[in-house]
Formats: structure tokens, sequence, C-alpha cells
């Protein structure tokens, strides 16, 4: 079967201190680490481990800057067979529909059985490049997977829906399929995996490439703008304990004995 | 006139708060943009009843209700609203950003060619443009982002909680017209069945006490301290996702929107980050108490006391002090 | 002039970073130490990502890659976890002696068990009599028909116990000083081997390191590593190899270390503020950052320049020394910073301290760089 498996590289602000930079729009880039979003290591490890299983052929594809060639290279590491890496100035800025139109037109003039993208990325947790590309490529799609099986034709998939339910459907192939993280145990990028993948090309597909005009491309990927970044109003915040460990911890005691908690 | 469509989720009685919280979005957003109508599409089997109730805060009530609606299924909505959305070309629609409205909402606009703006917090309608605010970074900042409202029209999903609900403007009182469901909704997608987690040995969502652990306790040997301090404290063990996603502790531990709700008089969250998805999940106004070595954790925006630290020394601490007292 | 890494040598430095991540525990770190025990488990899921080993050409189980590469993972490593870091350096330390100076049978009989993660090595070099200055051994090995008879003493060799071989440098030549040595190979199983403990350590406690003493060991001929009398001449080289390794282990724990003291002094308070907003801090935290940046462009310059084939044991000796100094110190300073913590095994700046120690001790102390670096600034 031919898996294509959609991928970003965000920073990791996780246990980190974030600033908006100049422009008021974006991240103070300068000490953040990238790397692959979690959602879509998940999606990655998925994609290789059905073609494991299946046989056939997956293809990892991001829209990026130069920079953001690392998450394919990654992907090939732990297995994919391909990458195609959508890149040109003119995507600057794209927002998720234009990632979606991009992706698209990347892929639909490759054969495939299944689409696989990460739920959300952690940096815009827009959640929507999924859905849009199946709209897209006019295939059925489903969110939130926590357990993904193909069988004879179909993918059969448990996916969260509320009050801590999940649901089973079965989609006819092609179809998308966006991950939870969770649905499997991502392999490591192993030292083997990178060497034998070190020399391999991979395309760079650009504007013309993809059919666009770079000069519209603008208007056509980037309807949702970032007016700015600001620190979100903290409400009233929590009342800090301060003091050693030991004073922090009789504090936090004496509060727990006030609410009922002791 | 400048029309506002209102995806309404049901609940297991009657429309879901997400409902009203989205009528009343729609009507603020309506204001700015002068003379409008707000409509609300509603889907189920039975639900006739339900869209009587919404009745009051709408203009419109579309009623799908149909056998094959009786689970509602991503898919089946996405195929109805494309269909509404060509005919009635709102300038705007509203979904509730549950597990569900993820499901569908990006494959319709993508269907509809409409923009999206996802998880919004925050809606303004001026200038022609839709801004709204969006929580991003994990939670460490916000966007303000806009859209044109345009031709096309724009759609965006608004977190559950985050919009105050309001009572039904006066005046108002809906037309309900029933709409026809095409047979074969969704031949390419089927649903198959609905699993519920396996229930637990504690059933968490009947707590008073819970001692929460997430992605801070780093491996699974980890969470003897934990079990150890909830002993100590008589309380039970809840997490977040990332225990789970590594099945350290069952599904039926997992607080969150995708998880269980619980509703405890203490919660005492330790290495958890305090997504929203995790704290949709924490009902009735607890008090909050967080342990987290980030200061900049959004849980210490949402907690009543924080303590930033190193919970591998902090709650064995904890666990000693509180055993010293119970003696 | 480039400083960037390549992308082969990023991915990898990433790798290493995710695997430690993934797989080195605090808790568990802190049991190992206490008990004196190996990290097998993640020794073993390391070989199978192929971290260990990966300078080995691909025949041999490695990846082809050099110094810089192998350097790149012993740093992350040790920053995550100066123990278990140094545990998994050590887990194929000396069997580059094969890897350079073996026979074609040695290398598929002692290099891919070693990547494959079925076997440890253990480099037996110094005795009792003969630390820094190894110009003769006690150690001999005498020619008995198809092969060696082994006797004598070593001390203070690593993974000793626990190593399945080892590569032994002994007077195959008993009269004729450094000229007369050569390296033979040992199985660990050999009748005759015995290991002794040569008591508690500082640091590297999870590490074994003891007495290996051989009693009339029997060895066939073919297990002699090289040339016969070039025994010496071989491990020197070995140390330009071996030295940019150990200085790459300084680095991780000195980064280690610093990243702790960072993390620290931004989230504790004292008199009001933030530790981080005390200028003493802040000279201290520069003082810190800057000796790592130099640890770490000498060490990548030692390493990438082995991997350009070029021998200059002066430039591998002076990235050990100033390295090791620098972990020495930094580790140091991040108790300090720590104060009181700093000195808890729990806040774990106090292991990286004592793990950063030995760098100035072994593979050659800080006293031998220093001739080395001398003698080839004037000559002998």
């Amino acid at each position: 079967m031919e898996i294509i498996v959609c991928v970003k590289r965000v920073p990791d602000v996780a246990e980190v201190e974030v600033e908006v930079d100049r422009s008021g729009r974006a991240l103070e880039r300068q000490d953040l680490a990238y790397g692959i979003n979690e959602w879509d290591n998940f999606a990655i490890e998925a994609a290789v481990s059905l073609v494991e299983a299946h046989g056939g052929r997956s293809t990892a594809v991001t829209v990026g800057g130069p920079e953001d060639e690392e998450v394919l290279r990654r992907a090939l590491a732990m297995g994919v067979n391909e990458a195609l890496h959508l890149c040109d100035p003119a995507f600057a800025g794209a927002d998720a529909h234009g990632v979606a139109l991009l992706l698209q037109r990347a892929i639909a003039a490759r054969p495939f059985d299944l689409v696989l993208t990460g739920a959300i990325s952690s940096d815009q947790r827009n959640g929507q490049v999924g859905g849009m590309l199946a709209a897209l490529l006019g295939i059925p799609q489903v969110a939130l997977a926590t357990e993904l099986k193909v069988e004879n034709g179909r993918a059969v998939v448990r996916h969260e829906v509320e009050g801590g339910l999940e649901r089973v459907v079965e989609l006819d192939l092609p179809a998308l399929v966006s991950v939870q993280t969770g649905i499997n145990e991502p392999r490591y990028v192993s030292v083997r995996g990178i060497r034998k993948v070190a020399d391999q090309a991979i395309p760079v597909l650009d504007a013309a490439s993809l059919g666009l005009d770079a000069a519209q491309a603008q208007a056509l990927l980037a309807q949702v703008r970032i007016e700015e970044l600001f620190l979100p109003q903290r409400g009233k915040g929590a009342e800090m304990l301060e003091g050693s460990d030991e004073e922090k911890v009789l504090k936090l005691i004496e509060r727990l004995r006030e609410r009922g908690g002791l | 006139m400048r029309k506002i469509l209102v995806v309404a989720e049901m609940g297991r009685a009657g429309p879901d708060d997400s409902a009203f919280e989205l009528a009343a979005a729609a009507r603020a957003a309506g204001k700015a943009l002068g003379e409008h109508r707000v409509a609300a599409a509603v889907f189920g089997r039975g639900v006739a009843e339900a869209a009587r109730g919404l009745a009051p805060w709408f203009d419109d009530v579309f009623v799908f209700d149909d056998p094959q609606l009786e689970i509602p299924d991503g898919e089946a909505w996405r195929a109805l609203l494309a269909l509404l959305i060509a005919r009635e070309r709102p300038l705007l629609t509203l979904i509730a950003h549950s597990n569900h409205g993820m499901d569908y909402a990006p494959a319709l606009a993508g269907q509809a060619g409409t923009p999206l703006v996802c998880d919004c917090v925050a809606l303004e309608v001026r200038d022609g443009r839709l801004f709204a605010v969006r929580s991003v970074y994990g939670g460490k900042l916000n966007a303000r982002v806009s859209v044109a409202l345009g031709d096309a029209g724009c759609m965006a999903t608004l977190r559950p909680g985050a919009f105050p609900a309001a009572p039904a403007p006066q005046g108002a009182g809906a037309a309900i017209h029933a709409e026809a469901v095409p047979a074969a909704l969704t031949p390419r997608r089927r649903c198959l069945g609905t699993v519920a987690p396996e229930p637990g040995a504690v059933d968490i969502t009947q707590s008073a006490v819970l001692v929460a652990v997430g992605r801070g306790i780093e491996e699974e040997e980890n969470l003897g301290i934990i079990h150890s301090l909830a002993e100590a404290l008589r309380a039970d063990v809840a997490c977040s996702r990332p225990v789970v996603d590594k099945k350290w502790l069952p599904r039926s531990r997992q607080v969150g929107t995708s998880g269980v709700t619980v509703k405890p008089k203490v919660y005492l969250a330790i290495g958890i980050s305090g997504s929203f998805q995790h704290m949709g999940g924490v009902k009735g106004g607890p008090f909050i108490a967080a342990i987290n070595k980030d200061p900049a954790a959004p849980i210490f925006s949402v907690a009543d006391v924080g303590i930033v630290g190193d919970l591998f020394e902090l709650v064995p601490l904890l666990e000693e002090k509180v055993r010293e007292l119970k003696g | 002039m480039d400083f960037e890494l390549t992308k082969a040598q990023k991915d990898i430095q990433k790798a290493a970073r995710e695997f430690a991540k993934g797989e080195f525990d605090k808790e568990l770190a802190l049991e190992l130490e206490e008990k004196h025990e190996y990290p097998t488990h993640i020794w073993q899921r390391a070989c199978e990502e192929g971290f260990i080993g990966l300078h080995y050409p691909e025949e041999y189980g490695g990846s082809g890659y050099g110094a810089i590469e192998n350097a790149l993972v012993v740093e992350e490593f040790c920053r995550r976890d100066s123990g278990i870091g140094a545990a998994l350096l050590t887990a194929d330390f000396a069997s580059e002696n094969i890897l350079h100076f073996g026979s074609e049978e040695q290398k598929k009989r002692y290099l891919i068990p070693t990547a494959e993660g079925k076997a440890i090595s253990g480099g037996a070099f110094t005795e009792p009599d003969h630390g820094s200055d190894i110009t003769t051994m006690n150690t001999t090995a005498v020619r008995d028909g198809a092969e060696w008879v082994m006797n004598g003493v070593k001390t203070f060799i690593t993974n000793a116990g626990i190593a399945h071989y080892y590569i032994v440098l002994c007077q195959t030549v008993p009269s004729a000083g450094h000229k007369g040595q050569s390296m033979i190979v040992v199985d660990a199983s050999a009748p005759g081997i015995e290991i002794a403990s040569v008591g508690q350590k500082m640091g590297l406690r999870m590490i074994p390191t003891g007495e290996v003493a051989f009693k009339n060991v029997r060895v066939p001929a073919e297990n002699l590593v090289g040339k016969e009398g070039r025994g010496f001449y071989q491990v020197l080289q070995f140390f330009d190899e071996s030295r940019i390794e150990i200085a790459a282990q300084s680095l991780g724990t000195a980064q280690g270390a610093f990243d702790r003291a960072l993390a620290y002094v931004k989230g504790r308070r004292q008199f009001g503020k933030r530790i981080a907003d005390f200028q003493v801090t802040q000279h201290k935290l520069a003082d810190m950052a800057t000796k790592l940046e130099l640890a770490r462009l000498i060490t990548y310059k030692a390493a990438w320049n082995y991997d350009q084939g070029r021998v200059e044991p002066k430039l591998s000796s002076m990235a050990k020394y100033y390295a090791s100094r620098a972990a020495v110190e930094v580790a140091n300073e991040a108790i300090q910073l720590l104060g009181g913590y700093g000195y808890m095994t729990e806040f774990e700046v106090e292991r990286f301290y004592r793990d950063a120690r030995i760098t100035e001790i072994y593979e050659g102390t800080t006293e031998i760089q220093k001739n080395t670096i001398a003698s080839a600034l004037i000559g002998k």
C-alpha cells in the first residue's frame, strides 16, 4: 500500500520561556530547539509499521523552509521510504488551508491509499490540515485516531469522541486519518537509520512545480493573518508559594487543610 | 440579510451547553454586522423537542432528524452542513471545538472553501474581518488572528467554556425548518460501534480529593511517589493524557476532554502543564494546587496555589509532612 | 572556515538526545550508582539503535562514522546523565585497537558483538607499578608453540569483571622496554584470569573498576593485535582517539551540570529576587558558559582533525586537558550555585562533579597531557 505522511517541524516550547519577536507576530527564534511535531511522530511510526506489515511504500511530506528538511530526514531515518519537501519563499505565512492546498497539489498526482497526519501541531494548534486536505482530495477522513488497522482495502479506526468515549469507524481507502498521541510507540531514530538515508535525495517542489503563480500564492495561501502574539492574561493566577521546599510544602498543607483536602 | 449559523451539539438531555455559548457569541458578532439572522443546525434522531428548546435563542433552526443521525458522526454532519451552507450561504459559521467539532469542521471548511479559525477563546467582528484570539505554543502565548468576511463566508470553532452563554433575546423565536436527509449519507465511512473505557478499579468521577499526575513524572517507575502521596492524603490518583499514552495508567484515570470529567473538592496537579484539554475535564470549581518545574506552565493561571519546583523533591516531602500531621 | 555540523551530524546529535531523554532516568541513575550496577538494559538498547561502535565500518556492525559523531553521542549521553553516559561510552572502550590494528578475524570476532550489545570491551594497560609511565610493563606474554602464556597484574581496569574481552598491553620481549611491548586480546572466560576489587570510587560508580590478574593464561598466537613489538606505539596512537572521547565526556558532563544549575537559578528566589537576577550569579554563569563553549570548540576541532586523518597528539591532549578541567570547574560552580541542595544527591550536580573528576585523571592525567603538548612544542 502507498502511504503519505504529512509532518511538520515545530519549536519545542514545553520547558522554556517564550518571547515574541520584534514584529510582534512570531516567536523569538533564538535559542529555541526545533524538532518533529509530537503528533506527527506517531503518524510516522504508523506509516512505517503499516508498510512493514503490508508492504508498499511510505512518503513523508512537509511544507516549510530549507531548515525544515530535518524532519523529513528524520522520517526517512525512522523507515519512511521517500520524502517530498514543499519549499518556496512564496509559501511563507501559509495558513492551515494554504498548507492543505499545497499538500493536495503535491499528493494528488501520486498514487496513495492512506494519508496520515498528526491530529494537531503543538505550535499553532489548529488541528485543521488533515480534515482540509481530505476534503480537497475528496476522500473520507477521521480525526483523533487512537487505533488504526488496515484490512481488506479498508481502514478500521478507533477515534476519540466526547465524554471519554471512543468510536470505531471503517473507512474505504483511499482515506485520511489524523492520529492522536499514544496510538503507538514511536521508535527511536537510530544511527544506522541516519546512515542509511544520509545520501538519499529529497526532491524539492516549489510554487511553479505545484502549478502556483508565486506572485499570487500569498493571497491564496494566507487568508488567516496572524495580527499579534501576546502573553495570555493570567486570570487571577495562582498564589505562588515561596521559601525553602519545606516551607513551600508546609504552606501547601495549610491551604489544603483550609479547603478540606486533609 | 447576513446570516450566522451555529451548529448545535446535543448532550444526553437536550442541547449541550456549548450550543448556548455559540448562540451568545453569534449574537455578539451579529451586532457588529448590523441586521442579521442567527440560525442553528441540529442533528440527531428524535431531536424535534430539543430543537424547540433552542428556538428562543435563534431566528431559524434547521432540524436534521433521521435514524442515520442517531450517533453523531462527523462525516455525516459534514455532508449535511456542506449542503446547508451552500444553500444558506452564512457569513459566519460557529462550531464547538469539541472532539466531534475537530473531526468535521476542518473537512467541512475544506469542502465549502471557507477559511476556518479553530479553538477560539474570543471573537470580534470589525472592518469587514473576523478577529479571533486563540491559544498557541502550548498555552504559553495567545495569537490574535484575522480573516476577511468575504463572499465565501468564514468558520470558527469556539473553545467550550470560553464564551459565556446569555439569556434568550427578547422577541426572538425561531422558525423551525425540517430538513430532508438523503439516504446513504456517508457511504465511505461507516460507524461500527462505540467503546467506553474499561471501568477502572477506582471511579475518579466520585473522588473528593484527586492527586493528578502528568508528563513531569518522566518514568513509570516514578509513579510510586504519587500513589504513596495519594494514600497519605486518602485521595485517588488521576492523570493527564501523556501518562495514559505511555500506558502507565489506564484510560479510566485520564481527566480531560478526551477522558473523564471529575468534580472533586481538591485537585492537586503534579507535573501537569494544564492544557485546556486536561482542565476541561475538571469541573465544579475545586481548589486546585499545582506543582510544576516550569514557572510559565499554564496550570499556574488556573490553579489557586502553585509551587515551582522539582516534584521528585516536593512530593515525597509533602507525603512525609502529611503523614506526620495525621500521626 | 565553517563551524556548522553536517546534516547527518545534527541528526545524530538529536537522535542521541532523544534516546537519552527517553531511556535515561534520574531515579534509576541514583539507584544504579548506589548499588554499583552497570546500566545493562540501557547499554543493550543503545547498541540496538547503533550508538555504540558507530565509528566502526558497516561490515563490523557500525555505521562508518568517525570521532566527531562519536563525540556528539558521548556528549549528549553524558549531558543527560554523567554516570550512565560514562558507562555507555566505556562499553566499547579500547576496542578501537582491534579496529585499527587487528586482523580481519579479530574484527569479526570482537567488534561485531560489541556493536550488537553482546560484548563489552576492556582495555588493560595500567599496572600497579606503571600508571602514567607505561614504557615498561611487568605483565608478560611468552610464546609457547601456537600460544601466548600471559602472566602479570593489571589495575584500575575499567569494566573489570563485566568485560567479555580485554586488550592487554604486555611485554613480549622483557628486556626491550617499550620496544618489546605487544598488544594481545584475551577472552574474559580464559582460565587463569582473576578479577579483584580495587575499592570504592569517588565517581563512575556504575562502572566496575578492578584488578585483572593473569596467571598462566594461555591464548592462541593469533590473538596478537597488530604487530609484535608495536604495542606501545599502538596504545599511544589509540590515546589520540580516546582522549577526544574523554574530552567529549567532559564536555557533556559540564553541559549537564550547567543545564541543571541554570534551571535552578531561574526557578529559585532568595531575598525577593530570582538567584539568576544577582550579578554574582550572572558572572558565574557567564564564566561557565564560556568554558563550555571553549571546551566544545577544541573537542570538536580535535575530533574533526582526527577524522581528517591527521595525527596530532598535541591537539587531542589539549582537548582532553582543557575539557576535563572545564568539566570539574563548571560542575564545581554548579554545586556552589545550588548551595546546600548542590551537595545533596537528589540534585545530581554533586554526581556530575564526582563523575567529572576522573576525566582529569584517566586516559592520561592532566600532567601527562601537558607533557605531550610540551614535547610537541619543543621536541623531546
